[in-house]
C-alpha cells in the first residue's frame, strides 16, 4: 500500500484521506497541546521583553519560539500524516542513529554551562537527550511488541531495560540526570500499562537500584558525581537552587489571581532561567491563579488522553507508546510545576511546550504526533 | 502480529488515571496554597509564610548638595560613575569561566586577574566583589544588555564628588570620604551607613549637615541570607542637600592663590599664606594656604602612596594654615601692644621715647633690631612705623604682661575666631596665669618684653592676626569671619543666610583706634621699612613683621618667618571706618633680602585691584638675611 492507509482509496481520493485522519484524531489532545504552546508563545514574548530583547531580533527568545513552535506543528502534522508502521520500520535505525548522537554528544557538546548537553549541528544546538528520550521510547514500544513478546515474561522486561539502559547511561554521564529519569519513567510507564509482570518490573527496579552504587563506583567520573548529587540534595550547592527558588515563590505570589498580564514585564527582574525551568512561576506571575491553573489543568488532560489511548489502542504499540509518553509527559510537567512551586528538587526538566527549547518541543511533537498516526492509521497490517 | 498478545490490566490503567488526576489537584492545592497564603499585596502575612524573609527599613542615601562660589560657579558637584562587581552567589561555578571571559573582553580586563579577585573576596558569597570602578557608560550599557549572559554580574550607579577647580580652594572646599567604624558608631542614629561619604575637611566637613541632606527610607523584603528580594515601597523620599554658596568668588581666589604661589616660588620657601576679608562683615574674599592637594583625589580613591606623599610633606599640605597653623605673629602683634599702652594711657599720642641701641633689663641686653637705635625720641605712632623694638620694650614694662594679655585677648588672639572651617586652633596669649599652669613658673620681666614683639610664647593663626586688623579697620568690631554666604535648597532658592555673627569688641576708644589707623598708614608711607609699599595709589594701611623662630644657625642667626596685615580704605581719612578689604601674608620660613610678604602682598593688591604698574623689587626675593621688622 502507499504513503496512506487503505481508505485512500476509494472515490473520494487524497480528500477522503484527509477527512478520515481528521475524524480519527483525538481533538481533546490537539486542542491541549495547542493551547500549551500559545501558552510558550506567551511566554517568550514576555521573556523577550523582561530579559530587554527586541522581538524581532534574530537571537530573541520570542522569535526563535514562534519558530520552534512552527517547526513542532509541522512535526506533529506529517507524523501525525504518515503511517506509524514506516516510522516503526526505522525505528532501529533512528535508536542507533540516536545512540551515535548522544556519543558525539559526549565527545564534542559542550553547552553554555560547560557540560556536554549539546551538540552543534548546522550551527544549531541540539539537545540531543531531548531527541533520546522519544526515540528511545519508539524503540521500547517497537521492542515490547516484537513478533514473538510475551508481555509478562522475563525476557520482554529485560528486553525493554537492555533497550533503555544505553541512551539512559549515556544521557545521566552528559549529565542530564533529569531527561535520565525520565527515560526510565518512559519505561515504566510502558512496562506497567502493556501488562508487564509485576514481579518483574520490581525486580528491574531493584536491579537498577543494585547496580546504581556499581555504575557510581566505575563508570561515573568525579565532576559527574557532583553534578549529580547537585541534583538529588540541591542543598550540596548551597548558593544557587535555593535563591532560585524563592525567587520562584515571590514571583508567584506576586501574581495574584489573574496575575500582572502582559503589561509591567519591563520593569520586573527576570527570574533565574525563567524561559525554561521557571517559566511556570514567571507564566503564574503574568497570569495569575487562573493560567497556573489552566496549565496543569492541560497537563493532567493530555496525560489522560494518553492513559485513555493506551487503554483503547488495539494493539501493544500503541498501548507502550500512550503510556510511555504518558509517563513522559506527567513526569516532566508534574516535576517542572512542582519544583517552581517548591515541593521537587530544581532540575532542568522543561514544561512541556510552554518552556522555551527546540529540540523538547519538537521531539515531544513527533512523539504526540505518533500517537495520533497510531489512532488515524488503523487496520491492515504493517 | 502484536495485538495478539495484547494483555491489559485494567486496575492499573485505573490507578494510572487516578495518579493523573491526583497529580494535577495535588499541584493545583500547592499553587492555591502558596497564592493565596502568600496574600499578595499584604507584607505581613507574606513574611510569616516565606520562611525565615524579613522586612527591613533601608537608608536611601540622598544626593549632597553642591558647593558653589559667590558667582554661582561650581566647586564641588557630583558626577555619575559606573562600578562592575559580581555576586559570587549568583555565578554559578560551572559557568564561572566562561562568565569571566566574556566580563574580561567587555571590560578589557585580564580575565585571571577578575578570578585572582573573586577567589580572594573574603565575606559572604551575596557580598559582592568589585571588579571595575569608573567604568564607561557604554560598557555598563553592554553589560545589561548582555546581562542573560552574566549572570550575577552588576553594574551599580555610584555618584562621585568632583572638584572642578581641585588645589585652587581645596583648603577651603575640602574633600569627602568613606566613613569610617568610629565616626559610624557616632552617627548610626544619623542616618549613616558604612557606604556613606562624610566630609572630612573644609565645608564639605563644617558644612557637612547641610550638604547631606535627609536621608529616604525604603521597605525591602530581605531573605536569610540578607539579601533584597523584593522592595516594597519608600516610606519616605530622601530629601536632597543644600548647596553652600561660598563669601568667595573664584576669581578672587584666583589672585590670592596666584600672588601666594609667585611668592613661595620665587623665595623657595614653599610655605605661606594669603588671605582677605570683608572688615565690615567678616566674609572671607579669599584664603589661599601652601602648599595645598588636589581634592579630587580624594574624591577618586586616593592611593596609600600618594596618601602617604601628603602626610609626609613636612609642611603639611593637607592643613589650611590659615586656620589650623600658628606662628609667632611677630610685630604685626604690635597692634596689640601699642593701642594697649594709648587705651591705657601709659603713653600720651604726642609723648615721646627715647631710642637707644639696647634696653638692659635683668641683666640682659635687649637690642633694637638694627642693632643702633634711632638717634632721635619717636612717638609711639612713629615708633609703630619704624617698629621699634626699644619702644615697644618701654610700652611692654609700663603696661605688664597681664594687661598687654588682656589686649591681646581684647583683640582676639588666644582663642579661635569661630570661622566655618574645621581644624581651627585658637594660638598662645601668654600670661601670669598661663605661665603657672603652662611652664610651672611666672614670666621673666625679658619673657614679657619678647611677648609685646610677639615672639616668645606669642602664637597666632594667620586669621587672627588678620581679624586684628579687619576689627581696627571696622573701628573695632571682631567679626566672626566666615566662608559661606548662604544655603540654598536643591531647586536653587535661599535656604539660609548665614548672618554675619559678631563676637564682641576691642572695647577700645575711637580715639585709640584711629591713632592705630594713621600709624599703620606710617607703616605703609615709611620707606625705610616698606621702601616703595606706599607709591601703591591705594589707601593702604598695615603692619609688617618677622618673627624668629627655629634653631640658630652657624652665625647665630635664627630663621624667620614675615608677615604682613592691615587694610584698603576708600579714602585717605584715617578716622574713618569704612574699609571693606583687609589682608594677612604670612610666608613660613622666608628668609629672603627682603620682607618676603611684603612682596607677596604687592602681587597681590596688583592683582586684586588691577594695578597697571608692578611695585614688586626685583632681588628681594632672593635668599638673604632681611632683618628689618
Amino acid at each position: 500500500m502507499g504513503l496512506g492507509s487503505p481508505i485512500t482509496s476509494g472515490p473520494f481520493g487524497a480528500a477522503g484521506w484527509i477527512g478520515s485522519i481528521l475524524r480519527r484524531m483525538d481533538w481533546l489532545s490537539v486542542a491541549a497541546i495547542g493551547l500549551l504552546m500559545v501558552c510558550g508563545l506567551g511566554m517568550a514574548w514576555i521573556n523577550a521583553r523582561s530579559y530587554g530583547q527586541e522581538l524581532l531580533d534574530p537571537s530573541s527568545i520570542f522569535l526563535r519560539s514562534i519558530i520552534w513552535i512552527s517547526l513542532s506543528v509541522i512535526t506533529f502534522t506529517v507524523v501525525t500524516a504518515i503511517n506509524w508502521r514506516w516510522i516503526r520500520t526505522f525505528a532501529w535505525p533512528l535508536y542507533g542513529a540516536n545512540l551515535l548522537l548522544l556519543i558525539a554528544t559526549l565527545i564534542f557538546g559542550q553547552d553554555s554551562g560547560g557540560n556536554s548537553r549539546a551538540i552543534a549541528v548546522f550551527g544549531i544546538a541540539i539537545q540531543s537527550s531531548e531527541i533520546a528520550k522519544i526515540l528511545t521510547l519508539v524503540a521500547l514500544a517497537t521492542v515490547l511488541t516484537r513478533e514473538s513478546a510475551e508481555a509478562d515474561t522475563l525476557s520482554n522486561t529485560l528486553l525493554g531495560g537492555l533497550v533503555v539502559a544505553p541512551p539512559f547511561i549515556l544521557v545521566a554521564i552528559q549529565p542530564d540526570a533529569g531527561t535520565a529519569l525520565i527515560i526510565v519513567a518512559a519505561l515504566f510507564g510502558g512496562l506497567l500499562l502493556s501488562g508487564a509482570a509485576t514481579r518483574w518490573i520490581a525486580g528491574l527496579a531493584a536491579f537498577g537500584v543494585l547496580v546504581l552504587p556499581l555504575a557510581w563506583t566505575f563508570l561515573i567520573a568525579d565532576y559527574q558525581k557532583e553534578r549529580l548529587i547537585a541534583f538529588i540534595d540541591p542543598n550540596a550547592d548551597p548558593a544557587g537552587p535555593k535563591y532560585q527558588l524563592e525567587q520562584a515563590l515571590v514571583a508567584i505570589r506576586s501574581g495574584g489571581l489573574f496575575g500582572i498580564g502582559f503589561d509591567g514585564t519591563g520593569g520586573i527582574n527576570p527570574l533565574p532561567v525563567q524561559e525554561s525551568d521557571f517559566v511556570f512561576a514567571a507564566l503564574v506571575r503574568s497570569f495569575g491563579l487562573v493560567g497556573g491553573l489552566l496549565v496543569i489543568g492541560l497537563i493532567g488532560l493530555l496525560v489522560a488522553r494518553l492513559i485513555w489511548h493506551a487503554w483503547e489502542s488495539p494493539d501493544s504499540f500503541g498501548t507502550v507508546l500512550g503510556g510511555g509518553l504518558a509517563a513522559i509527559i506527567l513526569f516532566q510537567g508534574g516535576v517542572n510545576i512542582a519544583m517552581n512551586l517548591g515541593i521537587a528538587p530544581i532540575t532542568g526538566i522543561p514544561l512541556p511546550f510552554v518552556s522555551y527549547g527546540g529540540a523538547s518541543a519538537i521531539s515531544l511533537a513527533f512523539g504526540l504526533g505518533l500517537v495520533q498516526s497510531h489512532r488515524v492509521h488503523q487496520g491492515g497490517g504493517a | 502480529m502484536s495485538s495478539t498478545h495484547i494483555y491489559k490490566r485494567p486496575l492499573r490503567f485505573l490507578a494510572a488515571a487516578i495518579f493523573t488526576v491526583l497529580l494535577s489537584g495535588l499541584l493545583s492545592a500547592r499553587l492555591v496554597a502558596v497564592e493565596v497564603g502568600g496574600g499578595g499585596a499584604s507584607s505581613r502575612d507574606f513574611n510569616t509564610l516565606a520562611d525565615g524573609h524579613r522586612v527591613i527599613e533601608e537608608v536611601i542615601a540622598p544626593p549632597r548638595g553642591l558647593i558653589l562660589d559667590r558667582t554661582g560657579r561650581v566647586l564641588a558637584e557630583n558626577i555619575a560613575t559606573y562600578a562592575v562587581q559580581i555576586r559570587p552567589g549568583d555565578l554559578p561555578l560551572t559557568i564561572r569561566p566562561q562568565v569571566v571571559k566574556t566580563l574580561g573582553e567587555i571590560l578589557q580586563i585580564d580575565p585571571v586577574k577578575i578570578t585572582m579577585t573573586l577567589d580572594r573576596a573574603t565575606g559572604s558569597i551575596w557580598e559582592p566583589v568589585r571588579i571595575a570602578s569608573v567604568v564607561d557608560e557604554v560598557v555598563t550599557r553592554f553589560i545589561k544588555e548582555e546581562s542573560a549572559a552574566l549572570p550575577g554580574v552588576e553594574v551599580i550607579f555610584e555618584p562621585r564628588r568632583q572638584y572642578p577647580y581641585g588645589e585652587l580652594i581645596s583648603n577651603v572646599v575640602g574633600y569627602v570620604g568613606r566613613i569610617d567604624a568610629l565616626e559610624l558608631s557616632a552617627l548610626l542614629s544619623a542616618g549613616y551607613n558604612e557606604l556613606d561619604y562624610i566630609g572630612r575637611a573644609g565645608v564639605e566637613q563644617s558644612y557637612e549637615e547641610a550638604l547631606r541632606g535627609e536621608p529616604g527610607v525604603r521597605q525591602v523584603e530581605i531573605d536569610v541570607q540578607g539579601r533584597i528580594v523584593r522592595e516594597l515601597g519608600v516610606t519616605k523620599s530622601p530629601i536632597a542637600g543644600k548647596s553652600v554658596v561660598l563669601t568667595i568668588n573664584v576669581d578672587a581666589q584666583q589672585r590670592a592663590y596666584d600672588a601666594l604661589a609667585w611668592g613661595v616660588k620665587a623665595a623657595g620657601n614653599k610655605e605661606g599664606v594669603v588671605t582677605s576679608v570683608n572688615p565690615q562683615n567678616g566674609e572671607i574674599i579669599a584664603m589661599a594656604s601652601l602648599p595645598t592637594y588636589d581634592n579630587n583625589l580624594f574624591a577618586s580613591g586616593i592611593t596609600t602612596a600618594q596618601y602617604q606623599k601628603y602626610l609626609n610633606n613636612k609642611n603639611a599640605p593637607l592643613l589650611n594654615h590659615a586656620v589650623g597653623s600658628h606662628f609667632p605673629p611677630g610685630s604685626t602683634y604690635k597692634l596689640v601692644t601699642y593701642s594697649c599702652a594709648l587705651e591705657n594711657r601709659v603713653i600720651g599720642v604726642d609723648e615721646t621715647l627715647a631710642t637707644p641701641a639696647y634696653l638692659e633689663v635683668g641683666g640682659q641686653k635687649f637690642y633694637e633690631w638694627n642693632r643702633a637705635g634711632f638717634g632721635r625720641r619717636l612717638t609711639p605712632a612713629q615708633g609703630f612705623s619704624y617698629s621699634s623694638a626699644v619702644v615697644t620694650y618701654q610700652l611692654a614694662q609700663r603696661l605688664k604682661i597681664d594687661r598687654l594679655a588682656a589686649c591681646g585677648r581684647a583683640w582676639g588672639f588666644g582663642e579661635p575666631t569661630g570661622i566655618d572651617l574645621p581644624t581651627e586652633i585658637g594660638g598662645v596669649v601668654p600670661d601670669q596665669d598661663w605661665a603657672r599652669t603652662t611652664i610651672s613658673r611666672t614670666l621673666y620681666d625679658g619673657e614679657v618684653l619678647q611677648s609685646a614683639l610677639g615672639q616668645g610664647y606669642d602664637l597666632a593663626t594667620p586669621l587672627q592676626v588678620m581679624n586684628s586688623f579687619a576689627a581696627l579697620a571696622n573701628g573695632g568690631t571682631l567679626w566672626q569671619p566666615h566662608v559661606v554666604l548662604e544655603l540654598r535648597n536643591p531647586d536653587g532658592t535661599l535656604a539660609q543666610t548665614i548672618e554675619p555673627v559678631e563676637r564682641g569688641s576691642v572695647g577700645m576708644r575711637a580715639a585709640t583706634l584711629a591713632e592705630m589707623r594713621r600709624a599703620a598708614r606710617l607703616v605703609v608711607a615709611n620707606t625705610l621699612m616698606t621702601r616703595n609699599l606706599g607709591q601703591i595709589p591705594l589707601n593702604l594701611a598695615g603692619k609688617t613683621g618677622t618673627a624668629e623662630y627655629g634653631v640658630r644657625d652657624k652665625q647665630g642667626r635664627l630663621p624667620y618667618h614675615n608677615w604682613i596685615s592691615g587694610f584698603v580704605a576708600p579714602t585717605d581719612n584715617w578716622s574713618k571706618t569704612d574699609a571693606d578689604f583687609a589682608y594677612v601674608v604670612f610666608m613660613h620660613g622666608s628668609n629672603t633680602a627682603a620682607n618676603a610678604a611684603i612682596e607677596v602682598l604687592k602681587r597681590y593688591l596688583q592683582l586684586q585691584y588691577d594695578l597697571k604698574r608692578d611695585y614688586r623689587i626685583p632681588g628681594s626675593m632672593s635668599i638673604g638675611n632681611y632683618y628689618g621688622e
